[in-house]
């Protein structure tokens, strides 16, 4: 069965912990969790076909969300940012409270502002772990 | 009634700005023909839907929106009357701020520089119409 994108849910921890729901990342109007590997070519010439291998692997998820810095998950996510400090992203796709997580860094977050809209923020996140699970309470 | 209500909180509004009083001079709903309820210099609020509502990732919230029409009408004759307030009303409404008395929302816009004139109705009282776009969190 299909998942509705507005049931999960996204937290951010300052250590590697299982989140609670004072983590939450609030105000997020996108979320994407984007696990990718390095394909290494291995072909030599004279091979008919491409040969390749797994590279390393590497999780660059971003956020798109109203801007609200008062939000304790936003406030944790702008003070990595300035610090550099690596923090936890858990994301539960429905909602639940089987996780995925990565510990990443913030790249920047672009903040937009027009005379028609609200402000909006993107966070960029780069990892600095391998994904893996955690369990929400 | 959850918080914010739009019609109400606007309606407080253009109250204030313009000294006028709810259910005596102000209506909140459709215009009422003169001498059915409601004079002939007065003003009509009514919200309708506005552009589609966007719910948040995770949250119980959502980013609400509607749109605030707001319809004056003006002694019979008296265009100029009419179109004065209809001017207040629209200059209170842009960019109305919680500070200004308008607090809960986080957008408060009105797209047109000038009020609509809707031309006189039969009592040849003259219409104008304000249309404010206001947007929330809850």
């Amino acid at each position: 069965m299909a998942t509705a994108g507005y049931q999960s849910k996204v937290y951010v921890t300052t250590t590697d912990t299982g989140p609670t729901s004072s983590d939450l990342i609030n105000g997020i109007t996108s979320f994407s969790w984007s696990p990718s590997r390095a394909k290494l070519d291995t072909s030599v010439l004279g091979e008919a076909f491409t040969n390749a291998m797994a590279g390393k692997s590497t999780n660059d998820p971003s956020v798109s969300a109203l801007y609200l810095p008062a939000d304790t998950g936003q406030g944790r996510l702008i003070t990595a940012f300035g610090s550099g400090a690596t923090v936890w992203v858990h994301f539960s796709p429905d909602g639940g409270t089987a996780c995925l997580k990565v510990g990443v860094i913030v790249l920047g977050y672009p903040l937009k502002s027009d005379q028609g809209g609200v402000v909006t923020a993107e966070y960029q996140l780069a990892s600095t772990t391998a994904i893996g699970t955690s369990t929400a309470s | 009634m959850p918080t914010p209500d739009p019609e109400a909180d606007v309606a407080s509004l253009v109250a204030t700005a313009t000294g006028r009083t709810l259910g005596a001079s102000l209506f909140r709903g459709k215009i009422l023909a003169v001498g059915e309820g409601a004079p002939a210099d007065c003003i009509f609020i009514r919200a309708h839907r506005g552009e589609r509502n966007q719910p948040f990732v995770g949250s119980s919230q959502t980013l609400w929106g509607a749109d605030v029409e707001v319809t004056v009408r003006g002694p019979a004759g008296d265009r100029e009357s009419a179109r004065a307030t209809a001017t207040t009303v629209l200059h209170a409404l842009q960019k109305a701020t919680s500070g200004g008395g308008f607090s809960g929302y986080t957008l408060a816009l009105v797209v047109d520089g000038v009020p609509e004139d809707l031309e006189q109705d039969t009592n040849q009282c003259h219409l104008f119409a304000v249309a404010v776009t206001v947007q929330w969190m809850a």
